[in-house]
């Protein structure tokens, strides 16, 4: 299976490539890790079974931004036809119509799903714990924001807030379900503590290539990635 | 200012770090802490009373910096310097308080890159060394190219010593600018996993590299607009890695002067970027070459990276990590060393050590599976279990380690048999108390 990790890596995201590779190794499931930048083959995408689409700095947000409109219309039929991205931060943001910054200036997004994101006074910082709405165990799920966007969509949420701000710090929702799409603010490495979420877009991926049954897969020992998990709870709710 | 204010600041000053270090606490910040409540003006007093002020802010290497510019000129002159790393206005006003003189031919102090508008509202430096610009404590600084804007932004015409290596800083464009780097050594590498400068400063193209010496520092070009390291007028060059130091020489190109087969104590390749930063303001404050070479030979270090202790027999290694890129270069010496060793992680997401412990995920923990010898790994701090499993997916396989309580065990793992040489990594919440406690392990 291929992964796109891509040259957005500002909060440790690196950490969520390497928990799929990982987890895929320990069960003997062959990865191939292909980078995507700017001088590849846009066809190259199409071989894609999960993409990663991480946050970055403002300025380089700009750059990939400019770039990645070039691709809206390929990634928006392969996330129709069910392609599994993780969309964090600037990823996220960048999914949706427009992101307004804080001078009413507005940066045009890839419009693939129809929802906005705004620059709205202080940044939402600090560690979050909420309540997947996916199909998953546990339910909570752990991580940390880091966003000055305030984004506002009538999706399914990827879950309710429990500990933290969310989306928009208002509503009591973070981030956002469509298809396989996942897109959310819980920054960085937000796959090594939530294995089930990794494990989740792994049988997604797995399914609609080899219409897999799940039922086989393997069980890992995940006694210190819910060490972790739980102390973020235990410290922070 | 000479007024009553001024003077009770001092007098409570230094009572409060009088009763603290009776009760042998950590005194580096409160006793500035109260002197500037009582008197604000007090750093306008520093500024008064140094002739020359000499500035060293960045991410990484300022405690080094600064120490080893102390070491270089504090024969010659008088100095009043904040040694110990701390270095936000209460530490600079603790080291005043600590070496309180009418007046000083030099005031050489690292400061905070947050605490810089504060500082500079009363200090006016005069030399403005830069370090390096790394991703650190995002949380508290917001992203690189805040810190950009922050650092080059508060130089204020200072004569500014740039680091030509960091394509982010050397894109300065102040009138008064000199040029420092590291040539290519045997350490460098071609390829790199933790960048945090894809892009040019200047057209936002994409930076192409010839070789990287510590992440992102290198001898970088951009494709598209052209930009490119600027030529140094100081840099080190012919550099051998021996005995956990260098010999390399150092150049001044303006003065066609060279000092050669230089001897330092100090391994990372970072290292070297201080000491030519550091061996650069020497040189412009016109201190002898014979002199400059002596020193930086004799010169350990007390502080931060690398501090080596002896107890109970064995050496304790403490090296503070709070970044990435420090996780990486420290791993990296470790993995030089074969003897029998401990490795202890400690980490904590208190404020200080930015409360964000992603950055652990962008650090080389690769370079683990190349130590040799680990008879023993802990794993310590209020977030252990993250380092842990941050271990766990890396290359190295995590077999058999041991989460400890760090304030009451490091005792027991110091005496472990079989096992020569300890190395604690903490993070800064934990540097000090890991000190105090080796400190008083040593202690009959």
């Amino acid at each position: 299976m291929n992964m796109f990790p891509k040259a957005l890596n500002l909060y440790g995201d690196r950490g969520n490539i390497i928990t799929l590779q990982k987890r895929c190794e320990w069960r003997g499931i062959k990865a191939n890790i292909v980078e995507y930048s700017f001088n590849s083959n846009a066809d190259i995408l199409k071989t894609a079974d999960i993409i990663l689409l991480g946050g970055a700095s403002d300025r380089e947000q700009g750059i990939m931004y400019s770039h990645l409109l070039s691709l809206k219309d390929l990634l928006k039929s392969l996330i129709e036809d069910g392609v599994c991205l993780l969309a964090i931060c600037g990823g996220y943001q960048l999914l949706g119509e427009a992101y307004i910054d804080a001078n009413q200036n507005v940066i045009k997004g890839l419009g693939v799903l129809d929802f906005y994101t705004k620059s709205e006074g202080k940044r939402l910082i600090g560690n979050i714990v909420i309540e997947t709405t996916l199909d998953v165990f546990p339910k909570t799920v752990v991580g940390y924001e880091n966003h000055g966007g305030r984004t506002y969509h009538g999706y399914q949420p990827f879950g309710k807030v429990l500990k933290g701000f969310g989306n928009n710090g208002k509503d009591g929702f973070e981030g956002l379900i469509y298809k396989n799409v996942i897109g959310t603010y819980l920054h960085g490495p937000l796959l090594p503590k939530n294995p089930h979420i990794a494990d989740y877009m792994l049988k997604k991926a797995l399914e609609r290539k080899y219409s897999f049954d799940t039922l086989q897969f393997q069980k890992l020992d995940d006694t210190l990635e819910y060490m972790v998990h739980e102390k973020v709870k235990e410290l922070y709710m | 200012m000479k007024n009553l204010r001024f003077y009770i600041a001092i007098f409570a000053g230094n009572t409060v770090r009088f009763l603290l270090k009776l009760l042998r606490k950590d005194a580096t910040s409160a006793p500035g802490k109260i002197a500037l409540r009582i008197c604000p003006d007090i750093l306008k007093e520093i500024d008064r009373r140094c002739k020359l002020k000499i500035f060293v802010s960045g991410t990484n290497g300022k405690t080094t910096t600064n120490n080893l510019i102390h070491w270089l000129i504090n024969s010659d002159k008088v100095v009043l310097s904040n040694l110990k790393g701390s270095n936000m206005a209460n530490g600079l006003v603790g080291a005043f308080l600590n070496n309180l003189k009418e007046s000083y031919d030099i005031g050489c102090f690292e400061i905070d890159e947050g605490s810089l508008p504060r500082v500079t509202k009363h200090l006016k430096p005069d030399i403005f060394v830069t370090t390096n610009i790394f991703r650190d404590q995002l949380d508290r600084y917001g992203e690189l190219d805040k810190v950009k804007e922050l650092i080059l932004g508060h130089i204020n015409g200072a004569l500014a010593l740039i680091n030509a290596d960091d394509p982010n800083l050397a894109s300065y464009n102040g009138e008064k600018k000199v040029f420092y780097s590291v040539d290519e050594n045997a350490l460098s590498r071609l390829a790199n996993v933790t960048l945090d400068s894809r892009f040019c400063p200047v057209c936002n193209g994409k930076l192409e590299y010839t070789f990287y010496n510590v992440g992102h520092l290198g001898k970088y070009y951009c494709l598209k607009c052209g930009y490119k390291n600027p030529e140094s007028r100081f840099f080190i060059t012919n550099i051998r890695a021996k005995n956990n130091g260098f010999i390399f020489d150092f150049i001044d190109r303006e003065h066609d002067t060279k000092i050669q087969e230089i001897r330092l104590k100090l391994g990372g390749i970072y290292n070297l970027y201080n000491v030519c930063a550091a061996m650069s303001v020497a040189m412009l404050l016109g201190i002898e070459t014979n002199k400059i070479k002596e020193r930086v030979e004799t010169f350990t270090n007390k502080l931060g990276r690398m501090e080596e202790i002896e107890v109970y027999g064995k050496q304790v290694v403490i090296s503070l990590v709070k970044n990435p890129i420090g996780m990486s270069e420290t791993l990296k010496i470790i993995a030089e060393d074969p003897c029998p060793k401990a490795i202890v992680f400690i980490l904590n997401d208190n404020a200080a050590d930015g409360k964000d412990v992603s950055w652990i995920w962008d650090a080389d923990f690769d370079i683990l599976s190349e130590v040799k010898n680990i008879k023993a790994l802990f794993f310590g701090g209020k977030r252990k279990e993250d380092i842990a499993l941050r271990v766990k997916y890396s290359s190295f396989e995590l077999k058999d380690f041991e989460f400890l309580d760090f304030e009451r065990d490091l005792k027991k793992v110091i005496a472990l048999e079989g096992v020569n040489k300890i190395y604690i990594l903490p993070t800064y919440t934990a540097l000090f108390k890991t000190k105090k406690i080796i400190e008083n392990l040593k202690r009959p």
